[in-house]
């Protein structure tokens, strides 16, 4: 194994790397635009950013981040042969996952019952599209998560083979990066 | 003992679990700490986008793995990360000064 | 493997696998390059500016147009023969198969619809007001991207299936399977199209326009290439031919490890 770093290799396939890169490069793309249309009309995109509610924003961050580190410990767990120790790390990152969704859909159902809609103005359209897009990623993560704890239940982890599991930690560890670029963009940068 | 057993894979949790702690105080200190409004916007900025890069590239580093991973795709990610926050803070002062 | 009773005719599998070089070419050049959607007219524009566009642009977007709604078919040929890939690793009863072939099949259909509006636009440009016009050129936009679901499912049919290939070297390398859900990913955000007029989410816009299409192109160029070489591998298989000293098409991926 990798673990005394002996020989390097990528965790999982090489396949789930391809998909991270190139869904990276997108995100790098929306995230200059956002830049760009920020330095166009910047007053309004401050204003814009005070209307956001930045605890719940940070608290995600945390959720993500916390969950990121269930599935990594996930990992570790499987490379030990630690069934339950397994088990509980990935349900760890699952609940982080459904808190996630439920901040993201409670802030969602505030935003638009004050009227603010992604047609408001290019702030709340950058707003909706950059987190809503990172939502779905999120959503597909939590499926992701759920098919690898009930995979895990079933014993199909274990210390020689675990590469399904390393797929999908490498996805969610992406969801999560993704976020903490996110969150200063829209939350924080005045 | 489970340490006397497999002591890189323990040794290696013990470092996943040091990094999360960081990562959480680092998000905290900029969430609440550097954007509440005490510090200047363009110095807030700055620090705000490396306190970014810098946890992700905990992230990618540590929890993904790259740490160990060939060359080429570790090259891929921290150009990413660093492409990234300078084109942010590029464009951000290229308002401040240029127009 | 499921041999056929009856022995596979390579070479009309082999024709029709061709057909997908044919569709993105002819599309490339006619859609492209002789109809001028390169870059596409902004959303933005005032409906005088589009008429203008029509009537200035009338012979080659015509011409154009026609073209592709003709040679928009070989798009549902060539998923006919991914498809026929696909059931050598899936087997007679799978699924994925049939969503491949269908999901190929229907996404003439916008594409044919999308091609006529345009068409009758650039015939009918001196007539027709230029309101009319203008809605005539968003009505075509709005359906050739935003049946994107259609073309999204026979991709994931297909990624499923060729990442499932037990063989020690797959049919169609991972990484083309994996590039299939990356065009999936990028088909999302087309959805937003009806709400912009500027920026990245516009349909001529970096993301919407210059990312989701280059994306699902190289999709399309990667997986004919690959379906190629892969029937070559299954006549090869099937003991049709004798075994020819094969190089490795895809060391690129595995000179990364």
């Amino acid at each position: 194994m990798s673990a005394a770093g002996t020989s390097r290799r990528l965790p999982g396939v090489e396949g789930v790397w391809v998909f991270v890169a190139a869904d990276m490069a997108f995100f790098a793309m929306l995230f200059v635009s956002f830049a760009l249309a920020r330095r166009d009309q910047s007053a309004l995109f401050e204003s814009g950013r005070q209307a956001l509610n930045r605890d719940l924003g940070g608290i995600n961050t945390l959720i993500l981040l916390t969950s990121s580190w269930c599935v990594a410990m996930a990992v570790e767990a499987a490379q030990r042969n630690q069934h339950k120790a397994l088990q509980r790390s990935l349900w760890g990152a699952l609940l982080c996952a459904v808190a996630f969704g439920i901040s993201k859909a409670f802030e969602y159902t505030h935003e638009l019952r004050a009227g603010i809609t992604p047609l408001t103005n290019d702030f709340f359209m950058y707003y909706f599209t950059l987190s809503g897009i990172h939502f779905v990623h999120v959503i597909a993560g939590a499926v992701v998560l759920g098919v690898m704890l009930q995979r895990a239940r079933s014993g199909a982890y274990n210390r020689e083979d675990h590469r399904g599991l390393e797929v999908g930690a490498t996805y969610w560890h992406m969801v999560d990066l993704l976020w903490v670029m996110i969150f200063p963009l829209l939350y924080l940068l005045r | 003992m489970m340490a006397a057993i497999e002591p890189p894979l323990n040794r290696r949790s013990t470092r996943t679990t040091l990094v999360w702690l960081l990562l959480m105080a680092v998000a905290t200190v900029s969430t609440w700490g550097v954007s509440a409004g005490d510090v200047a916007a363009p110095l807030a900025a700055v620090m705000i986008l490396l306190i970014a890069a810098f946890k992700i590239r905990l992230v990618q580093l540590h929890f993904m793995g790259l740490r160990d991973a060939p060359l080429l795709p570790r090259l891929y990610f921290e150009v990413w990360t660093f492409a990234v926050a300078g084109a942010v803070l590029g464009i951000y002062f290229s308002a401040k000064t240029g127009g | 493997m499921n041999k056929p009773a009856v022995a596979t005719d390579f070479g009309k599998w082999k024709l029709m696998a061709w057909s997908g070089p044919i569709f993105f070419t002819l599309f490339f050049v006619m859609w492209g390059l002789l109809a001028d959607n390169f870059p596409p007219m902004s959303p933005n524009l005032s409906a005088e500016a589009m008429k203008a566009h029509y009537l200035d642009k009338g012979l080659a977007i015509t011409i154009g147009m026609s073209v592709c709604m003709v040679g928009g078919a070989f798009y549902m040929t060539w998923g006919c023969a991914v498809s026929r890939l696909m059931r050598r690793i899936e087997g007679p009863e799978g699924m994925f198969s049939n969503l491949e072939m269908m999901g190929a099949t229907i996404t003439f259909t916008p594409i044919v619809v999308a091609c006529g509006i345009w068409l009758v636009a650039a015939m009918q440009a001196a007539v027709l007001s230029a309101e009319i016009i203008q809605s005539m050129y968003l009505l075509g936009w709005m359906i050739i991207d935003i049946a994107y679901m259609v073309t999204s499912f026979q991709i994931m049919g297909a990624s499923i299936v060729f990442l499932s290939d037990t063989r020690e070297k797959k049919l169609i390398p991972a990484w083309v399977s994996w590039w299939g859900w990356v065009t999936i990913a990028s088909f999302f955000p087309v959805s937003l199209i009806p709400f912009f007029k500027t920026g990245p989410f516009a349909f001529n816009g970096l993301f919407n326009f210059w990312v989701a299409f280059p994306t699902w192109y190289v999709w399309i160029v990667s997986m004919s290439i690959y379906v190629i070489k892969a029937i070559n591998r299954v006549e090869i298989e099937d003991g049709a031919v004798a075994p020819q000293p094969s190089r490795d098409p895809a060391g690129m991926m595995a000179a990364a490890r």
